[in-house]
């Protein structure tokens, strides 16, 4: 099986979804190609691949290949590159992103996407949920400028995403409470006194875009200089929170009626080698199943996962 | 290589190591050994063993197998049943049990913990780390009494088994509050208030102090209201409790009164919810144990050989 490693495109993010260390074996058994420069922003050189067995080519060369992989969803350009009948291996959230099902299906490209790869115990397998909160917690109290310790710190929601950011808030010493389903539904009683407040909620879809936990009338309940972290990223006017929408690792944060938001598309991207790291361990695991039996004989939890667009 | 499967045999103890479904495939290839009666505490009767292909065995058959699996350490006079340089696969927590540690060297056994074996990102393959957290704050909640959602949790620490209780206290809707380690320094502002106080602080067990500086002192007690519970997710030894007056308990007894205190401590949290965790282990164990069988321990990959202990070797616990 032919495949191929993508450079992510996007500005300031460095990680890269797998090392040469992890793609060895598979490259052992395998054609594969990988983007110039794919390991610059983790200070991985070309020749390291090389000296692993894999090709060193062209970002368009990469994308005509059977079977692309990489962290983030590509963008249209990048899928325009892309054969009819090829796949493309990388977070997708389709559920959410209506726009990239059409351009899969316009430009015939089929999809496994990571987040949807399960164990049989329903975890996901490939996954930086945790350093998703933590890191997403860190870059807020950089924001607020202040000391942590000194930070009331509420985080709505505790699953996997919240628990990273209860845990960075723990560590910084900053008085933590956790916000639970009663409370997120009387915002306008948890603002007053926050000084970060932290959105971890998974915000059902029949939800998105209909109601809102904290809405833009909430904002002057704010402490002056407050900030609010989505960890979550939905898009935007999806999101619990009305007056955020998705900012990116360059542009990290903006403010709206005194208070600073940030709910950065890909958090986990402010740690770009220890993300990699895991992001390489994991889809390499993964992608060891893929290329063993092929596309059309995939294990059940990755056919759970498969978007298939016929040529 | 012939298979040993233990049945756990504390009191009220309902879970056991491996189920007949995952036991199945193992069967085919190797000779598995069940102990008599091990699932039936939870339903499973010997003939549904006996029917995915393993043998039904007396204890003393059972503990002279290659390989011994069961969830909880064996007691002293199950391990002198083992065969020297046989291998026991079970929870073991050595650092805290020097005593089982002198057993098995002395009986020259191959340890596996099966808390020490972890996957290449270091997560334990083997665990129930979240449902020990929800279990052990539930079982709060029942001693409490009134409704949860009334209730002022507060968890000091926040780590992986203090995940489960804040999710769990939040889940019954209860106020949460996670003390972080300059909160523990001063307890005495952090307990008025409180009605039930987890303890999830992961303090790295030191064999050579015998009384750890507790955070929570006797005195410090008349300072929750009567009625308040605290709960001992770790379950540490007398004397190295971030709380002075916990102690561990036991299935049978898993909760004491002290000043007006509710005071649980559970030794393996997870028990009290037999079905659900014993399959979960049990799916996490079967693969590791059908590895084990077909390669041996030098062919075993990398999590498992990381995690032996060759205790029959003069090897130390770290």
């Amino acid at each position: 099986m032919k495949l191929a490693i993508a450079k992510e495109a996007r500005l300031n993010e460095r990680r890269v979804v797998i090392l040469p260390k992890e793609l060895k074996s598979i490259a052992a058994k395998h054609q594969v190609l990988v983007e110039r420069d794919l390991g610059q922003g983790v200070g991985v050189a070309n020749q390291e691949y090389e000296r692993v067995g894999a090709t060193v080519v062209s970002k368009t060369e990469v994308y005509a290949c059977p079977l692309v992989v990489r962290i983030k969803e590509p963008i249209e350009a990048e899928l325009k590159l892309m054969r009819p009948g090829s796949c493309i291996f990388s977070m997708m959230h389709l559920r959410s992103r209506p726009h990239l099902v059409s351009l899969l299906k316009r430009y015939k490209v089929s999809a496994i996407s990571m987040e949807d790869i399960r164990d049989q115990f329903g975890t996901r397998v490939i996954e930086a949920l945790h350093e998703t909160g933590y890191l997403g917690m860190m870059k807020g109290f950089e924001l607020w400028g202040k000391e942590p310790a000194r930070a009331v710190v509420k985080i709505m929601g505790y699953g996997n995403v919240a628990q990273g950011a209860i845990q960075a808030a723990a560590r910084k010493f900053a008085k933590v409470i956790v916000l639970n389903k009663r409370d997120i539904n009387v915002m306008e009683k948890h603002i007053p006194g926050t000084d970060i407040l932290v959105d971890g909620i998974y915000w059902p879809y029949h939800l998105r875009g209909k109601a809102y936990l904290v809405t833009r009338k909430m904002l002057k309940l704010f402490k002056p200089g407050a900030v609010i972290v989505d960890l979550v990223a939905n898009p935007a006017g999806k999101s619990p929170i009305e007056t955020v929408h998705p900012t990116t690792l360059a542009d990290i944060s903006y403010k709206t009626d005194g208070v600073l938001h940030a709910a950065c598309w890909g958090w986990p991207g402010f740690d770009p080698v220890g993300v990699s790291q895991r992001y390489s361990l994991q889809v390499s695991t993964v992608l060891r199943q893929i290329t063993k039996k092929g596309l059309t004989n995939l294990p059940e939890p990755i056919k759970k996962a498969y978007f298939e667009v016929k040529p | 290589m012939k298979i040993g499967v233990a049945a756990e045999n504390r009191p009220l103890e309902k879970r056991v190591a491996l189920q007949p479904e995952e036991l199945k495939s193992i069967a085919k290839n190797h000779q598995v050994f069940v102990e008599a009666g091990a699932g039936l505490s939870l339903g499973i009767i010997d003939a549904e063993y006996i029917a995915v292909g393993c043998k039904i065995a007396p204890r003393e058959k059972v503990y002279a197998a290659d390989l011994v699996i069961r969830i909880k350490e064996p007691n002293h006079s199950e391990v002198k049943l083992m065969k020297p340089h046989s291998i026991l696969m079970s929870m073991m927590h050595l650092r805290c049990e020097p005593e089982l540690e002198r057993n098995l060297v002395k009986q020259k056994i191959i340890a596996i913990p099966l808390e020490n074996i972890k996957n290449s990102i270091g997560k334990r393959i083997v665990e129930a780390v979240m449902d020990c957290g929800r279990i052990g704050v539930d079982f709060g909640f029942k001693l409490w009494g009134k409704d949860p959602a009334k209730a002022k949790v507060k968890i000091m620490g926040y780590g992986n088994i203090s995940r489960g209780a804040v999710q769990e206290a939040a889940r019954k809707l209860a106020h949460v509050e996670v003390l972080n380690r300059k909160h523990f320094e001063e307890m005495e502002k952090h307990l008025p208030g409180t009605d039930i106080l987890v303890d999830a602080v992961n303090r790295p067990f030191r064999r050579a102090v015998k009384h750890e500086l507790p955070f929570v002192t006797r005195e410090m007690l008349k300072l929750l209201k009567p009625g308040s519970v605290i709960i001992d997710l770790v379950s540490n030894p007398v004397g190295h409790a971030p709380v002075e007056t916990m102690k561990p308990t036991t299935l049978k007894d898993p909760y004491f009164v002290l000043d007006g205190i509710y005071h649980t401590s559970l030794w393996g949290w997870p028990a009290m919810d037999p079905e659900k965790i014993s399959k979960r282990y049990s799916m996490q164990i079967a693969p590791l144990v059908k590895v084990i069988a077909a390669r041996g321990l030098d062919g075993a990959p990398p999590p498992i050989k990381n995690a032996v202990i060759r205790l029959d070797r003069g090897e130390k616990v770290v």
